[in-house]
């Protein structure tokens, strides 16, 4: 063995012996993989999800300002990635929509509504504006929760969206909220403040001094969503000296209470929050009945007025001829109906029948949202209703007549679909209750 | 000699830390449905295409508010895109040509990506992926009709009436061809003739073109007159997808010296698919035309499997 030899040993064995980087190995901060981690999280929020038996509801906030307010939902989350879903704001309450939902993991743990449903995508489908208007999100980032409440955030607005479990069904929940919602309050009376309501949004107005000069008034803004009890407000708010989120609506005293209610002192106090509805306010279901129709000076028809039930809209059947029409009207809180350009039935299975606007100068039009507003007329007493005709003010030449005319088609009303005039009853007037 | 054995001792000291069998990613995975049962028979089985129907955020444009798409219309959809477009394809060249050729992921969204009063119907991004908008207008439009069986029960199933083909080669199918055209010249290059046929008539302003003075000036479209490259894929897609009638009708309008120009643009498209992908266009226009005549017979609401 030569010295080269022997050296080249050493160092080798030198070499192998040293503990090169090794030893210095980095501990583990969390005992599982990162992608571990997150797919437990992942399955915690798919698992809490579909372990409420009757479902969530939803307080669902569009809009970075939310400026639309909160808006409800109940939904139930099947274990096979199919949601059903019910709304407050559906035509019909009990009809429920049911399309797709996934949680996986992207920048955090996302819960995404993935096929189209008609109720979830309202908020955030640009198709309806060619533009996203309501800035809603349809991607809910976890938060965290448990199997009584889940906090989720909009992945665009960065709203908290709330869900609580159900003691009832869906539809139950979404019907309970309606029974809240069908009070129609306008204003709420709040410590002796006003709070006010656009009407079609659940958002609360009120004007308060200016942080930066008192002097001045500027508006706050107050949105809010319905509980199957009542109404909680997005954030804590300070109405009146008094800081509340939660109110409780008793059915018997028509009241709002504060559940949650304190003074600047942080003592509990007991606040009532009292709703009004619009002066001209005529309740959807005292609608339907007789009416006579007046116009031109004089002459009177008699119509039907029915309910949809839907607190949306109502029919006025009309009989001419040997053929029944029948107009569909929508109905409004604040105390008009609508009456616009529509097919309203056949003439002896013959033609199309549409009602067209007409105006004092004796021009025929077709578009949609023509029409008239029937406008509360002193109130409603125990005479009855009574509603003027008026323009709705879309149509320049303005409309003042009911024209009903015969069409080829039931779906296109045009000059080249007109054949005849069936019907023209001119200068509207009023439309009266009897019975 | 002294340095491969001394890293060769580092290397083993360092082995004890064992690689672990389980991997770091894990992948969420929910039980496939009917349809996506019939999507990998379909599309991935044979051409090798995801169809992406579920809204997924890595997969769309973020610059775009989006909906995504009914699962009805993506049913209709992924019958209408395979049956006319890529099993033509299959057809008249093979099935190898279409998965060598066609994007691997097929995106399906419900609303249009608009921008500045404009919306987009469908992108490609360099032939690797095509997402197709607006599917949601296929039922708010109208272009077809669902009836559901038990309009109380939406489970007890529904049938799909279509109403109006025009519609739907407008908004997907010329958009899918149109699409694939560019892939295929990216694969391999058109002559540099077709450049020189209409060269000075292209503007960047093609939508103040008419469709009438496009016909007139010798494009298929007016779009087709914003660069030789899309007039090719225009005369391509509209040549194959056209019927008769609505190609000669459009070459009427073109008049004489607008429907030469087309003919000279035509035939070097004829040729370029010949020469470069072996593919008789008329041959594919003709299977094309038959299947657009068997659509009445396709069921839009089977998705069963042969397993």
């Amino acid at each position: 063995m030569t010295m080269k030899k022997l050296l080249c040993i050493f160092c080798a064995a030198a070499m192998a012996a040293m503990p090169v980087s090794c030893v210095y190995e980095i501990e583990d901060v969390f005992e599982q993989s990162a992608s571990q981690r997150i797919s437990a999280k992942v399955s915690e929020c798919a698992d809490l999800l579909t372990s409420a038996e009757h479902g969530w509801l939803i307080q669902y906030y569009p809009g970075t300002d939310r400026a639309y307010g909160g808006s409800t939902y109940a939904a139930r989350f099947g274990a096979n990635g199919n949601v059903e879903v019910a709304w407050e704001k559906a035509r019909t309450v009990s009809e429920t929509q049911t399309s797709h939902y996934t949680v996986n993991m992207s920048s955090s743990v996302v819960l995404t509504f993935d096929t189209y449903n008609d109720y979830i995508h309202y908020w955030s489908d640009p198709d309806y504006f060619s533009g996203n208007d309501y800035g809603g999100d349809f991607e809910f980032a976890y938060v965290g929760g448990d199997s009584r409440q889940l906090e989720f955030r909009g992945i665009k607005t960065g709203n908290r969206i709330v869900f609580t479990a159900l003691e009832t069904d869906i539809v139950s929940a979404i019907e309970s909220i309606s029974d809240i919602r069908r009070q129609y309050y306008v204003s709420y009376d709040v410590n002796g403040e006003t709070l006010e309501s656009d009407g079609e949004y659940n958002v609360l107005y009120c004007d308060v001094p200016s942080e930066d000069n008192p002097e001045y008034y500027v508006e706050a803004s107050y949105p809010f969503a319905y509980s199957t009890t009542g109404i909680v407000f997005y954030e804590p708010v300070e109405i009146g000296g008094v800081t509340m989120q939660n109110l409780v609506w008793n059915s018997d005293s028509e009241v709002f209470v504060a559940s949650d209610a304190i003074d600047g002192s942080g003592a509990s106090v007991t606040v009532e929050v009292k709703g009004s509805q619009s002066p001209d306010y005529i309740a959807y279901d005292d609608f339907p009945g007789t009416y006579e129709m007046a116009y031109d000076g004089g002459e009177t028809m008699q119509v039907e007025i029915t309910s949809n039930g839907d607190y949306s809209t109502l029919n006025m059947l009309m009989e001419y001829g040997s053929n029944t029409y029948t107009f569909v009207l929508g109905w409004y809180p604040d105390g008009h109906l609508t009456m616009t350009t529509q097919y309203v039935g056949m003439e002896n299975d013959e033609y199309y029948i549409w009602f067209c606007p007409y105006s004092s100068d004796n021009y025929l039009a077709y578009a949609e949202t023509y029409g008239f507003n029937l406008v509360n007329n002193g109130g409603q007493t125990d005479a009855g209703i009574s509603l003027a005709f008026e323009d709705n003010g879309v149509w320049s030449r303005g409309t003042s007549s009911i024209s009903l005319y015969r069409f080829t088609s039931p779906t296109t009303a045009s000059s080249a679909t007109r054949v005849s005039r069936l019907l023209l009853l001119e200068d509207m007037e009023t439309l009266t209750k009897t019975n | 000699m002294i340095p491969v054995v001394a890293s060769l001792a580092v290397l083993l000291s360092c082995s004890k830390d064992e690689l672990s069998p389980v991997s770091v990613v894990i992948d969420q995975t929910s039980d496939p449905t009917e349809f996506d049962l019939w999507l990998e028979e379909n599309y991935r089985a044979p051409y090798n295409i995801r169809f992406l129907y579920r809204y997924e955020d890595i997969e769309s444009d973020m610059d775009y508010d989006v909906a995504p798409a009914y699962e009805i219309c993506s049913k209709v959809l992924a019958k209408v895109i395979k049956y006319l477009w890529l099993d033509p394809y299959a057809e008249v060249a093979d099935v190898d040509f279409v998965r060598e050729n066609a994007p691997r992921v097929m995106a399906i969204i419900g609303s249009g990506a608009y921008s500045g009063g404009t919306i987009r119907l469908g992108t490609a991004e360099g032939g690797l992926k095509i997402t197709f908008y607006v599917a949601n207008r296929l039922i708010n439009d109208g272009i077809v009709t669902v009836t559901y069986n038990d309009p109380e029960d939406e489970s007890a199933g529904y049938t799909i009436t279509v109403n109006d083909v025009d519609a739907i080669n407008d908004s997907y199918l010329q958009t899918a061809h149109h699409e694939f055209g560019h892939i295929l010249n990216q694969n391999k290059d058109y002559p540099t003739d077709f450049d020189l046929i209409s060269q000075g008539d292209y503007v960047a302003q093609w939508t103040s073109v008419g469709d009438e003075e496009a016909l007139q000036m010798g494009f298929i479209t007016n779009y087709a007159s914003s660069a030789a490259s899309e007039d090719f894929v225009e005369v391509l897609s509209h040549y194959i997808t056209l019927s008769d009638e609505d190609w000669e009708s459009r070459m009427e309008t073109a008049g004489e010296e607008g429907s030469s120009i087309i003919e000279r643009k035509l035939t070097i498209v004829r040729n370029y698919m010949m020469d470069s992908w072996d593919i008789d266009i008329d041959s594919l226009r003709a299977v094309l035309a038959r299947r657009y005549g068997e659509l009445s017979q396709v069921d839009w609401t089977d998705f069963s499997t042969e397993e």
